[in-house]
């Protein structure tokens, strides 16, 4: 609404400005999404200062917390129902699941890595579904959809290694479609929460 | 209402979407010469396998394992039924009643387990190449400190390792291994043999070894990889959408708002 009004607002220059949707992120916004990739990525540098648990709990509050709190962005009309993109976005991590099945190199099923893998799924998606999609919808969803889900499988990097990038840029695409399909970033925390738990249990 | 039309266009992409996320994982896991997961986060960051010198790929989110020990107390001079492990659980071993032989003047059996980086032991026969940790497995009756050298009836010896196991392997002193009858237990990356020997195990793999592409300090790297990353934050968000604004037509004024003419002075 804002941005309309500017819109209508004279200019300083005494000419009307041009009617064009806004393509600049808020400034606030790219500031917010840049430190949050930070930290992010420097998670193994993070985990220098103390305990995993507790490092990775806090990181991950306070991602959910700037994710959710955030300023909505511009609002993105949902294209299709949410059942059949959630079942969709469920089943392509299923199938994931059972190629990669046989490598179950991951820690134990206990209530806390259960808790810590959901908070994790929600933060991220708050995080990159939310905020960062949302802020460079601006842009127009293609590059909302390629930018969030870039810079998903980048902080990745640090902690499983260069070869997850093609793997989470993929299931960023996934997450970011659902995104876009719903205009809803619940829908692809449900999933992300459910392919971790597949992973886990 | 979403016109049909338009929704089932919107889940065809989705669809694609998830089958190029599958052939991804599929090309993953035969490239990675590693375990892959699907996704995960949170706790995925807490490495499973805990190395004494861990590969690239784990970065510094390693958890070195730590040596520790177990004592069996003798009962009626006998041992127990009883299964002890290393502290990170990564050896397991378990022995049926009356397996340590007695030894006058002692009623305890210390069992210790200390992990070694498998570069520091005899080398895994070529193509294959150590999986994990190699773990010194020594078994003294206390007080005295004298050596277990042999159990009396076989217990098990289970290891867990980072990737798809091939076979146990056992050195008395850590130098030549003999490989030993191994059962997967499972999953491929845990297994089991009989234990009848204190000494060294070792677990090895087919697998090829992922190398680094880019070797060099880990904490230059991840410094290095936060950098790009947050470049890339401010190219998404500034650079590449102002550089769009500039090349976009202006759009024409749009019907029923209202117009207003500013007529420009001319210099």
């Amino acid at each position: 609404m804002s941005s309309r009004r500017a819109d209508l607002a004279p200019a300083s220059s005494g000419a009307l400005p041009p009617r064009t949707p806004p393509v600049v992120a808020p400034a606030a916004a790219v500031l917010a999404a840049a430190v949050g990739c930070g930290l992010l990525t420097a998670r193994p540098l993070l985990l220098g200062i103390g305990r995993p648990g507790p490092v990775l709990t806090v990181l991950f509050v306070g991602l959910l917390a700037v994710g959710v709190l955030w300023p909505a962005g511009p609002h993105e009309a949902p294209q299709q129902r949410v059942l059949p993109v959630l079942l969709l976005g469920i089943g392509a991590f299923a199938v994931g699941r059972v190629l990669t099945a046989g490598s179950p190199a991951v820690p134990a099923a206990t209530p806390f890595v259960i808790a810590i893998n959901s908070l994790a799924a929600v933060a991220e998606e708050a995080f990159f579904r939310r905020l960062v999609y949302g802020a460079l919808l601006a842009g127009g969803p293609t590059a909302a959809l390629l930018g969030s889900s870039v810079l998903f499988a980048a902080v990745h990097v640090t902690v499983y290694g260069a070869w997850v990038l093609p793997l989470d840029l993929a299931a960023g695409l996934v997450l970011g479609w659902q995104r876009q399909a719903t205009g809803s970033w619940a829908v692809p925390a449900a999933t992300h929460v459910v392919a971790n738990l597949l992973v886990v249990l | 209402m979403i016109p049909t039309g338009r929704r089932r266009r919107g889940l065809r992409g989705g669809v694609a979407l998830a089958g190029l996320y599958a052939a991804v994982v599929v090309a993953t896991g035969l490239t990675a010469g590693h375990a892959v997961r699907p996704l995960l986060d949170g706790a995925g960051i807490q490495t499973p396998y805990r190395w004494v010198k861990p590969p690239w790929y784990v970065g510094s989110a390693n958890v070195k394992p730590t040596a520790g020990h177990t004592d069996i107390t003798f009962v009626n001079g006998v041992s127990p039924l009883i299964g002890v492990n290393s502290p990170d659980a990564q050896v397991i071993i378990n022995l049926p009643a009356g397996a340590l032989p007695a030894h006058a003047g002692d009623n305890v059996v210390r069992a210790t387990f200390t992990p070694v980086d498998p570069a520091r032991v005899g080398k895994v026969a070529k193509p294959n190449r150590a999986d994990g940790n190699a773990y010194r497995v020594d078994m003294t009756y206390q007080p005295s400190g004298a050596p277990v050298t042999r159990t009396v009836t076989s217990g098990n010896i289970v290891m867990v390792v980072p990737d798809e196991a091939a076979k146990m392997l056992f050195s008395p002193d850590g130098k030549q291994w003999d490989e030993l009858p191994t059962q997967t237990l499972g999953d491929p990356n845990t297994v089991g043999s009989a234990f009848n020997t204190p000494g060294y195990y070792l677990v090895d793999t087919a697998l090829p070894p992922f190398l680094n592409p880019n070797k060099g300090s880990t904490t230059k790297r991840t410094v290095g990889i936060v950098l790009v990353v947050v470049a890339v934050v401010l190219l998404l968000g500034y650079v590449l959408p102002t550089a769009l604004r500039r090349s976009r037509p202006t759009p024409a004024p749009t019907r029923g708002r209202p117009t207003r003419t500013v007529k420009r002075r001319r210099r």
